[in-house]
């Protein structure tokens, strides 16, 4: 499949690209770190003070492994090819993609999901060193298919994750410079999806809102299949919607894209 | 005694020329910002998703309804709105001149301000101001500080506010050195950008009050990385649990800072090469 070479060769740029910054990469992990320490100090004074053995729901382990594991997978799934899209279509870069043989998206996908892997390597690795101590020290029992489906639910929030933040990054073609709003976004997602707290504990009517949105699958979904929350059928029901949700997402994307492109000028050679 | 009141008139008209020139800074900068509207606005809304960040903590506290070792959610919505006022000072006033002043060490801009009469730490430094950070986090944080002041019933006299905003003083004077030192490592160093990015992580620490943390976490955060002076100590203050020691500490440690803060500064210089030489 020879258009399918030029996309593989992307995805190979991509690969070398983080591993070239990989020093930076571990640099980011300790950063990413702190959250955790600092809830985790949190939670064991919340339910040290607590009456009860369980507080919106989790137990003390829960909490805590969910605060592990919401660290790691938030990072999982973390994109950043947003800033290189505005890049290139302030700068005019995104011109040479309107001659060559080259589709924008198949690119920039090929090109994430190479920047990805090694990433995803190093931290799926954290998160079975993780799974690993709940087990020794905690005797939380992790069953191998909870993992399975833990993984593709993971591809899919990846996936979801990236057509997300390629339809904000649409917004290039309307604003020239909109990186602190890409922060913002990030940040704003970031919270709705569960990657910094349970969504449960923001109450039954926050989780209930935040549950129609796209943002939960990328990172409270996951954690709970892995965690022994969600029943199998729950589980299952859970990676339909984030499959719909790809989707939509996809058909907004192309749809932004479509209506944004129209605005793109470029000037010069 | 004429010697001493020349000197203390000189201090004085030092002081009044840099304040003079820092509302100059302020304003270049508020101009600079407003040139680029939606820079503004996207800064406004970075700078809105951080503070619901910040106060997703609050909601945790509060749900909750538990007193976390012997502070009641109230009391630490006092120590959650002073950790945001004084992020609206350290984000909004120095964060963006210390992570720029590796730049100007790296590529020999430091040559500009060297021949210019005023201080040199003073310029690098404190030049440029983020007003879309300070502005977002100062108003959030005085509310709600003003929100817990109230319903804790803090009396408002002169010990209690002059004590607080006396803190917050000192809060922002180690604040400034903290997390200045390392980056005044520029000087030797080529590359810092990731001895920044975790320092800069570090003031998150501060998110919630430093009792969480066990006892040893808090003797270093105090004494050895005094992280948890900058926004634990105007509270503790006027909730009356401060002791004594710390007390002596909050009043030595920003003279200590400023000193070693002058002395790295004046040591670095020495190893600056300019661009042309």
């Amino acid at each position: 499949m020879p258009w399918l070479k030029k996309y593989l060769k992307a995805f190979e740029l991509g690969f070398e690209t983080a591993l070239e910054y990989r020093f930076n990469f571990m640099i980011s992990l300790i950063s990413a770190a702190y959250p955790i320490i600092i809830q985790s100090f949190l939670w064991s004074a919340i339910y040290a003070a607590s009456a009860g053995s369980s507080v919106y729901g989790y137990t003390f382990r829960q909490m805590i492994a969910y605060t592990f594991m919401a660290g790691l997978v938030a990072r999982l799934v973390r994109t950043g090819f947003e800033y290189e899209i505005m890049d290139d279509v302030k700068n005019g870069k995104f011109s040479k993609f309107l001659v060559q043989p080259m589709g924008y998206f198949p690119y920039r996908l090929a090109s994430f999901l190479g920047q990805k892997v090694p990433g995803q390597g190093m931290i799926l690795g954290l998160l079975g060193l993780v799974l690993v101590g709940l087990n020794v020290f905690w005797g939380m029992q992790i069953e191998p298919l909870r993992v399975l489906a833990f993984l593709v639910t993971l591809v899919l929030a990846t996936v979801l994750n990236f057509l997300l933040f390629y339809c904000f990054s649409a917004i290039s073609f309307w604003i020239i410079e909109v990186g602190f709003l890409f922060e913002g976004i990030r940040i704003v997602t970031v919270l709705l999806s569960g990657g910094i707290f349970p969504l449960e504990v923001f109450g039954d009517r926050f989780a209930r809102a935040a549950g129609l949105l796209p943002f939960k699958y990328t990172v409270n979904y996951p954690i709970n299949v892995l965690n022994g929350k969600l029943t199998g059928s729950e589980a299952l029901q859970g990676m339909l919607l984030q499959m719909i949700w790809i989707g939509v997402i996809l058909l907004a994307a192309n749809l932004l894209w479509r209506v944004g492109g129209r605005r793109y000028v470029a000037v010069g050679g | 005694m004429w010697r001493w009141g020349d000197r203390m008139n000189e201090l004085w008209r030092e002081i009044k020329k840099h304040w003079l020139i820092y509302r100059l800074f302020l304003k270049n900068s508020l101009m600079a910002q407003m040139e680029y509207r939606f820079n503004f606005i996207g800064n406004l809304a970075m700078e809105s998703g951080y503070l619901l960040v910040k106060l997703s903590y609050v909601v945790v506290v509060y749900r909750s309804g538990v007193s976390i070792h012997g502070l009641s959610p109230d009391e630490i919505l006092l120590f959650i709105g002073t950790f945001v006022f004084l992020t609206a000072v350290y984000a909004g006033l120095y964060m963006i001149n210390n992570f720029g002043l590796r730049g100007k060490i790296k590529d020999g801009d430091l040559d500009l301000i060297l021949t210019k009469p005023v201080s040199l730490q003073f310029m690098a430094t404190l030049r440029q101001a983020d007003l879309t950070i300070f502005s977002v986090d100062a108003l959030a944080g005085a509310v709600m500080v003003c929100i817990a002041w109230a319903r804790l019933s803090i009396p408002v006299n002169l010990v209690t506010v002059g004590g607080y905003l006396g803190f917050l003083g000192i809060s922002s004077v180690v604040s400034y050195c903290l997390f200045l030192l390392p980056q005044i490592l520029s000087f030797w160093l080529m590359n810092t950008s990731a001895i920044a990015e975790i320092t800069d992580s570090f003031w998150d620490f501060n998110n919630m009050p430093m009792d969480i943390y066990n006892r040893w976490i808090q003797q270093i955060g105090v004494f050895i990385l005094p992280i948890f002076v900058v926004t634990n100590f105007p509270p503790m203050f006027v909730l009356k649990k401060m002791p004594s020691v710390y007390l002596g500490w909050a009043l030595l440690l920003p003279f200590l800072l400023l000193g070693l803060v002058r002395l790295a500064w004046k040591r670095g210089l020495r190893n600056y090469s300019s661009a042309s030489s």
